[in-house]
Order: structure tokens, then C-alpha cells, then sequence
């Protein structure tokens, strides 16, 4: 039997939607984060920033108030993908989500309150946020997603695991549905990490740390795109990649591009 | 039926560096935990099993060489172990297709603390450590490692479930793809101080040597350690000389969906997930001879676990924790205690569960108190993790 992707959809710094990644980055959309370095002394790095105002279409802020931005993204993804999917078909849907930093900046917060306040004052809640699957309590939790789920970080591999794995869940009928995610929260350290090995350069998109994410709606019936073809669907595609900044799974935004430029009958 | 067979494993934990030093000291003289010493702490009468001593030298190399996380290199020491138990050499491995599955959590965050506080205090910190994040990556660091093009890395984070989901999905993708020769699966983690302290900060962290489903157990002691397995189809094996004993014979993994880090009261998606092992053997719940418990000697886990337990078996099962011989090595639990289980299985005697004295009436269930002897083909292990996290493996042994 075939399976594929039934729908789709991203978040960037121009917010939520089918199209969030269908556009020219310009300039304006660059955000940036403060570093304080002997070297850089106060320095302000770019990078651009995922807009998740739409969450508080979703949820009030008091429910989502412990969750890091990586776990918010994740939810506004998902809630918006699933926003039409009932509870039953929810209960045992898998989820894939796959990620390159994961937990890094909560990682980094806890660490830091250790070293500025003392072990004594390192946060519980802070803890349960340093593990890289920490988003898919609050899918459960939220969503209703109940099924098998996995967390998946392979820096440059990280599509290619995730579609993989996607595959054999669906092949072996684990599963009927999954809900396959790629996101990221960029930080200040990880953005002065990287400005030690790569050049962020304003004026070279391509330099740019990429906070957001996309998602993926996988499943048997009324798919758009067989997912045995995503390889030679990307192949026969042009290249979209002033649209996006730096990110290690690049082939998962031009699928969300170059799906919503085909005409879905 | 395809019948998945582990062809060859290799661990590290606080029992020693190797399969045979490990099985040696869990039957006759287990080691405990003791004072943390590899990183900076005020909470040293919170115990850590650590492994106990350095590791030299990986594939004749010298281990500071890999200049990668710990985590990482015991991951490749046990593939090394591992390799050589399933007769396997570099040259064969780089015309096979392989799957790379490997769980971790602190392999894959940058938790150097001299690092951050370097750069927090505005400082320049030398780079170094986040290269070392970026390169210790545990299943693209073993791929690159093996020099092979055809390697298929996946680096599992499911927090405590990483390392059982890691040999599951190695599990499935020998069976459903045929173009998966072997397997390399399994899992690594070590004990920073950001783990340390959360469990400390969480207050299930015990002073003393954990003591699993025991009334008076007061929190878990983290461990460092290791697990690799080979997994591949039987007729492979076989075609290499080896005679394997001991099969993967099913996995589940589910979600919760309950809470941050609790599990669900009730223990739904463990549930989900023993019936959903069982499910590829077709086998009933009394066919299992023992139950390899996640049984981390929290308040909390041990009591959802043994409802569960209490729940679908017949009374009188026989299950334990081996906790009390690694501590909670986190995303490499699962790995450990699998290679564990097959231990039990081919030695056809139950290690005992350290550190349980009296039974807890909230759990109304005695662990495997002193060694207890293999009478079936089967044994499951659990696994449960923070964010919901639940996974099942089944072990079958054939003779």
C-alpha cells in the first residue's frame, strides 16, 4: 500500500502557513541576539527569529506558560496541522519530530542559573525542559497524541533519519498516521558556537541561523506526494534556498516550498 | 518469519568495561556507587556509578585521539566488543547496508560547564567543546567512523526510552526492509552536572545505593555506561560462523500524553507498549519467563510500573531492576539491560534485584530477591522516560 504526504505547513519569521517559507528573505526579516564576548565585547548576531504569536490563537498563555520556545514551536506546528483531525485519529498517531539543537537553549538556561545563582537554585522545571523530546509531553498532552513517538537529532542527517523512519512506521503499519516535525530554537550561544566556525554574515542569507520549523501530515489516503517520491520530487525541483537561512535539514523546507507551489487538486 | 538475532554486544557500565568483567561482578561481587569525580560539584554525597576505569585504547587507537563526548566513546569501545563477539571486521561492514541506531540524551547537548560559564560571565570561551558537540553525535559519529556510504544514522532522544527505542526501530527496520543488511543499535549516556543536579533539584536523587520497589527507596543514583548490539537476520549470522542464541522478538513504544516527567498514573502507555511486543510473537502474557523493569527506585516509577506489572501478569511473575548494579544510565538503560537480559537468558539465571529489603504495600510485589533460574524462551524489558515516553522489547532465547 502507498502512503504519503497529505498536508503540510511551516513557520518562519513571517509566522504560520503553507507559505511561510514561499518567499525571498529580505533583510527586515533578520533578527538579532545580543553575545557579550572579551573578543565581540557587546555584539548583536542575526538570525532569524520564528514568529509564534499565533499560539495564543491556540492555547491561553497560562497553559503553555512552562513551555521553552523549542516546545512552543512544536505545538503551534502541530496544532495547526491536526486543527481539523478528530481526537480518535489523534490517539494513535505517531509523531516524528526530528531537531538539530532540541533542548540547547534550556540546556543553557539551566546551566547558567547553576553558575550565576549556585547548584542550590537549579529549577526542576527548567530540568524536565533539557531533554529533546520535552515537546511531545505537551502534544500528548494538548493534542491528545498518544501513539508511538520519537525524537530524532542528526544535525545534516536529520531529514533523511526522519523520512526513513517515517517509511518503516508506515510500511510496517505501526502506525496509520504520523505527524512528522522539524524544528529548532536558535540561541546566543549556540549562535556565538557557530560564529566561531561559519561566518554569520548579514548579508549572506544562507550564513543565517534558521529558528522555526515545518510540519508534515503522513498517512494511506488522499495524499499529495507518495513518500517513496520525496527524494526525486526534491531532485526535480528547483532550488528555493534565498527562502530559508542556515538550518541542517535544508530539504525539508524545500519540500514545504516547492509543495505548495504544485496545484493540489 | 524473519527472526532478528543480536550477533554480537558489547557494554560498559560501573561492573566493568566489557561483557565478561559485567557478568562476573552482577553474579558474584557487584560494585556501588560512589563520590561524583568527573565533574564540579557541592553534591558529592549524591553517588554516581562511573565506570571503573579509563578507557585506553578503540580499534588500537588511543581513546583521547576520537576527542569526543564519554558518552560517545564508549559507545564506539562497545561497538569494538561487539563486533568482534558477532566475528564482523571493518572491511566486511563497508559493502553492507547498515543501520546506525543509537539512543542518548548528554551526547547530543553541549553541557560543558566551563564552557558556559566562561561565556556567561562574558569571556571568550575557546570553541573546542562546541566542535566536540557538534562532532560526538553518537550514530554520525560511528557512520563516519565506519567510513561507510551506505550507514543510515539515527540518534534516538527519547530521554530514558532513547536507547530501547534505538535497538526497536533497529528491530523493525531489519524486518520490513530488505535492504538493511545488519544493525549496529543500542545506546551511550554519561552524568553531567546538569543531570546530577536536575535529579537532586527534582529530589529523587538518593545519598545512598538506590534501592528498587524496596518501601524505603528514596530516589535513583545515575551511572555512566554503554550498550551496543548487532542485530541482523539469523541466515546472515549463521552464513558468519555464528550461532546466535538470543533473538529481539517484538517492540512497543507509546506515549503517555499525561505529564512533563511523571508517568502516567496508571501506566497506559506501558501498557500499550508490552502488548504491542507481544504482538509480533503472537505469545500470551504467561509465556514471559521475567520482566527486566525500568524500576529507576523512584517513588513514582516503581509504583506505575508494578500496577501495571500487578495488572497484566500472572502473580508470581518474576521481574527486577538492575539499577542497582549501573544506577540510571538514562538514554543508555535500555541498551545495558538488554544486553542484560540476554545475559540472564544464556546463563539461564535471573541476576537479583540490589537493594530491596522490604515490599512496599503501594506496589504489593517482591522483585527477584536472590538468583532465580530461567525456566521459558521469553523476557521483556521496559523502558520510561520524561515527556511520556514508554517502550517495550522482547527477548526470545532458542537452543
Amino acid at each position: 500500500m502507498e502512503y504519503g504526504i497529505i498536508d503540510f505547513v511551516g513557520l518562519s519569521s513571517k509566522g504560520l502557513g503553507k507559505d511561510a517559507f514561499s518567499f525571498k528573505l529580505k533583510k527586515e526579516d533578520i533578527s538579532f541576539m545580543e553575545i557579550k564576548s572579551e573578543i565581540f565585547g557587546k555584539k548583536s548576531l542575526p538570525f532569524f527569529k520564528a514568529n509564534i504569536d499565533k499560539l495564543k490563537e491556540f492555547y491561553s498563555l497560562k497553559d503553555i506558560r512552562r513551555l521553552d520556545k523549542y516546545a512552543r514551536i512544536v505545538l503551534l506546528l502541530s496544532s495547526e496541522i491536526l486543527k481539523n483531525i478528530n481526537q480518535n485519529e489523534k490517539e494513535d498517531m505517531a509523531v516524528i519530530l526530528g531537531t538539530s539543537y532540541g533542548s540547547f537553549k534550556t540546556n543553557c538556561d539551566f546551566l547558567d542559573t547553576i553558575i550565576l545563582q549556585g547548584f542550590e537554585y537549579a529549577s526542576p522545571m527548567l530540568f524536565t525542559g533539557t531533554v529533546h523530546n520535552s515537546p511531545l509531553a505537551p502534544l500528548g498532552i494538548f493534542q491528545g497524541l498518544r501513539g508511538t513517538s520519537y525524537c530524532i537529532s542528526n544535525f545534516e542527517k536529520t531529514f533523511s533519519s526522519s523520512l526513513y523512519l517515517a517509511d518503516l512506521l508506515l510500511s510496517s503499519m505501526v502506525c496509520e498516521k504520523i505527524l512528522l516535525i522539524f524544528a529548532d530554537e536558535i540561541s546566543d550561544l549556540l549562535l556565538y558556537g557557530f560564529s566561531n566556525i561559519l561566518k554569520i554574515d548579514e548579508d549572506n542569507i544562507r550564513t543565517i541561523p534558521q529558528e522555526g520549523g515545518c510540519a508534515f501530515l503522513l498517512g494511506f489516503e488522499n495524499f499529495i506526494l507518495p513518500l517513496k517520491k520525496i527524494n526525486d520530487f526534491l531532485k526535480e525541483r528547483q532550488k528555493n534556498m534565498e527562502n530559508y537561512g542556515f538550518t541542517y535539514y535544508p530539504e525539508a523546507f524545500e519540500l514545504l516550498i516547492n509543495l505548495n507551489k504544485i496545484d493540489i487538486k | 518469519m524473519t527472526e532478528i538475532a543480536i550477533s554480537g554486544y558489547g557494554v560498559i557500565c560501573a561492573q566493568g568495561l566489557n561483557y565478561e568483567e559485567c557478568k562476573k561482578n552482577i553474579y558474584n561481587s557487584p560494585k556501588g556507587p560512589l563520590k561524583p569525580k568527573r565533574f564540579e560539584t557541592p553534591n558529592i554525597d549524591f553517588p554516581i556509578f562511573d565506570i571503573p576505569k579509563e578507557i585506553d585504547f578503540i580499534f588500537s587507537k588511543p581513546s583521547k585521539e576520537f576527542n569526543v563526548f564519554l558518552s560517545t566513546l564508549m559507545a564506539l569501545k562497545c561497538l569494538e566488543e561487539a563486533m568482534e563477539k558477532a566475528k564482523l571486521n571493518l572491511n566486511y561492514l563497508k559493502n553492507k547496508n547498515i543501520l546506525v541506531s543509537i539512543g542518548t540524551t548528554i551526547a547530543i547537548t553541549l553541557n560543558d560547564f566551563n564552557f558556559h560559564k566562561e561565556y556567561i560571565l562574558g569571556k571568550s570561551p575557546e570553541n573546542k567543546p562546541f566542535e566536540r558537540f557538534l562532532k560526538s553525535n553518537p550514530s554520525n559519529f560511528i557512520s563516519n567512523f565506519l567510513n561507510n556510504l551506505n550507514c543510515k544514522p539515527i540518534t534516538v532522544a527519547t530521554a530514558c526510552a532513547s536507547s530501547s527505542d534505538a535497538i526497536g526501530i533497529a528491530y523493525l527496520a531489519l524486518k520490513e526492509d530488505e535492504k538493511i543488511d545488519l544493525a549496529i543499535c543500542g545506546g551511550a549516556d554519561e552524568v553531567s552536572q546538569v543531570n546530577h543536579q536536575g535529579f537532586i533539584s527534582m529530589k529523587i536523587y538518593s545519598k545512598n545505593p538506590c534501592k528498587p520497589f524496596d518501601k524505603k527507596r528514596d530516589g535513583l543514583n545515575l551511572g555512566n555506561g554503554a550498550g551496543i548490539l548487532i542485530l541482523e537476520r539469523e541466515e546472515n549470522a549463521i552464513k558468519r560462523g555464528i550461532k546466535p542464541d538470543i533473538f529481539v522478538a517484538g517492540y512497543g513504544s507509546y506515549q503517555d500524553g499525561f505529564h512533563f516527567t511523571h508517568p502516567h498514573p496508571e501506566g497506559k502507555g506501558l501498557e500499550k507498549s508490552i502488548l504491542k511486543a507481544l504482538s509480533f510473537k503472537k505469545i500470551s502474557l504467561n509465556e514471559i519467563d521475567f520482566i527486566n523493569a525500568h524500576g529507576t527506585a523512584t517513588p513514582e516509577n516503581d509504583i506505575t510500573e508494578g500496577k501495571v506489572i500487578k495488572r497484566l501478569f500472572p502473580e508470581g511473575i518474576k521481574f527486577l531492576s538492575t539499577k542497582g548494579y549501573t544506577g540510571h544510565t538514562l538514554g543508555a538503560a535500555g541498551a545495558i539491560e538488554a544486553i542484560f537480559v540476554a545475559m540472564a537468558l544464556k546463563e539461564e539465571k535471573i541476576m537479583k534485584n540490589i537493594g530491596f529489603d522490604e515490599m512496599d504495600p503501594e506496589i504489593g510485589l517482591i522483585p527477584v530477591i536472590k538468583e532465580e533460574k530461567v525456566e521459558k524462551r521469553f523476557a521483556l524489558s521496559n523502558s520510561l522516560g520524561f515527556a511520556g515516553a514508554n517502550s517495550a522489547l522482547l527477548f526470545e532465547r532458542k537452543r
